[in-house]
């Protein structure tokens, strides 16, 4: 538990530290607002993503479900 | 205790070390960046940066439906016990849609259906063609959104229900999100608490066991809370870090209290005749903990890479590593092919073991794959079209209202194995569509 927490957390930090210096104008987004460069599952996926919770004991951190529905089959 | 301090030292020293690494990372990329504009952009910039307000409503509908077929199929069902066919098929069918109110409030209504048929299910009983063998899932989930723009915040909410033969589910959601440093960096805290239930056969309140399954005859205890309560909390920071790279944080609690197993999942003990067999029997509680980072590069303009990986950990046992890889390829302005890689693996949960190696003094016991140790592969490929002005468009309605498009359509084939003997097809569908 504490490896992955430290990870975290000098993940966070060095977000954290990026966002005081780092400034990308609207206008030169080109690149980051294009649809494959969501920082999220796309909405295609949210089927894998569904049996993946069920068929797997890990889930979530990704937008898939956290409750609602057995998958019990 | 000396070794113990020397540990504690050198832990600190690692952590001093990497942080002066991500000072000069910073450093190094703040300056790659801002090397990059001369003095005239920076003045022209910084007018900008101070009229800088976060992005209001469109005055576009937007709309997605999505269909998918999945079929799978294994050997360990835990139905019977962890022996026995998997085999099930899946028809699943999502309309989502968005709605802007005005250029701060918005609604979206997400509803779908699942067909299944289940081989696994229909082994509950013996009966030819029971409800299990053939059952559909409806689900729904209306959102609420407003924004601040002066503030660059976003408020929202939202309410959802499902419902297949044996389970039913509410839920009930709240979402913030700040943006700050001109866009490229923001936070969003989103809280979620699922109420579900497990159900009976029609008209009964006593939960669905399997026809087997002895009970009260055996000296084994009746379910009797039918009821299964989710409650999560996540924390995802996006980073824009240049022009062509971003980075996704995102760190989620989930809480799970009340029936956590299955009623009609199977268990054989090592120390007792079969016809002895147990349900499942798992804690009324469980925590889970998932870290996940994604980070996005556009590298050249036709490549993408987006990556993602994923440490989770529960108190049921498991350890999970999972990371994901895709490259969308845009072969010209409209079309995209992806194709995709995925690897998980996992420790095996505390309470699992095969058909016939739980000893029946145990307190808790499931024979259940999904909590086995194992590792999967997933692989696929995308495409997309995706024309500029869209695939089809209507001509305005009475010449002055919207126009109603078709804008782009999209494919998605998987193939997943897992090493338990466990494998499944996917294929899904996207048609996007926009009016305004």
């Amino acid at each position: 538990m504490k490896k992955p927490a430290l990870f975290f957390l000098c993940g966070l930090l060095f977000s954290l530290a990026l966002s005081s210096c780092v400034s990308v104008k609207a206008y030169q987004k080109m690149y980051l607002n294009d649809s494959e460069m969501e920082l999220s599952g796309k909405k295609i996926e949210m089927f894998e993503t569904n049996y993946e919770t069920y068929r797997e004991g890990a889930s979530g951190a990704n937008g898939g479900k956290v409750g609602g529905g057995c998958g019990c089959n | 205790m000396v070794v113990t301090n020397k540990i504690k030292g050198m832990i600190l020293k690692k952590t001093i070390i990497l942080l002066a690494l991500i000072c000069g990372c910073q450093l190094a990329i703040s300056q790659e960046l801002f090397d990059s504009f001369d003095s005239a952009q920076d003045t022209a910039q910084n007018k900008l940066k101070s009229s800088y307000q976060m992005k209001a409503n469109t005055n576009e509908i937007e709309a997605n439906f999505l269909s998918s077929y999945y079929n799978q199929d294994g050997n360990n069902s835990p139905v019977t016990g962890g022996i026995g066919t998997e085999a099930l098929t899946d028809f699943a069918n999502v309309f989502i849609i968005n709605v802007p109110i005005d250029s701060i409030n918005s609604v979206s209504l997400f509803g779908g259906a699942d067909s299944y048929t289940s081989a696994s299910s229909d082994n509950i009983d013996s009966n030819v063609s029971s409800a299990s063998m053939e059952d559909t899932r409806g689900y729904g989930t209306l959102s609420y959104n407003r924004k601040n723009l002066k503030r660059s915040e976003t408020y929202g909410i939202r309410a959802g229900y499902s419902k297949e033969f044996d389970y039913q589910s509410f839920s009930t959601g709240l979402s913030y999100t700040k943006e700050w440093n001109e866009g490229n960096s923001e936070l969003n805290f989103t809280g979620q608490a699922y109420f579900d239930k497990w159900l009976g056969k029609e008209h009964s309140t006593e939960l669905i066991y399997p026809e087997m399954w002895l009970g009260d005859f055996l000296g084994y205890q009746k379910l009797t809370n039918p009821n299964r309560n989710s409650y999560n909390a996540q924390l995802f920071l996006s980073q824009v870090i240049s022009k062509r790279l971003q980075i996704g944080i995102s760190a989620e609690i989930i809480y799970m209290s009340g029936l956590l197993s299955t009623p009609f999942h199977s268990v054989y003990f090592a120390d007792k005749e079969d016809y002895e067999l147990d349900i499942e029997r798992l804690p009324s509680t469980r925590l889970k903990i998932p870290f996940g980072v994604r980070l996005n590069y556009f590298p050249l303009d036709f490549l993408v890479l987006r990556s993602y990986y994923r440490y989770y950990t529960d108190d049921f046992g498991i350890n999970a590593h999972t990371f994901e890889f895709e490259t969308p390829l845009k072969i010209n302005s409209s079309f995209t092919v992806s194709p995709f890689y995925r690897y998980h693996t996992q420790t095996a949960s505390k309470y699992f073991a095969p058909k016939n190696q739980h000893l029946s003094t145990e307190t808790y016991y499931t024979s259940d794959y999904d909590l086995a140790g194992l590792y999967a592969h997933k692989y696929g490929l995308g495409l997309k079209y995706y024309p500029t002005f869209g695939l089809l468009r209507s001509q305005p309605i009475f010449n002055t209202h919207g126009v109603f498009m078709f804008k782009y359509i999209e494919l998605r084939s998987a193939i997943y194995k897992r090493s338990t003997d466990f494998s499944a097809f996917n294929i899904s569908i996207n048609l996007g569509f926009g009016f305004k």
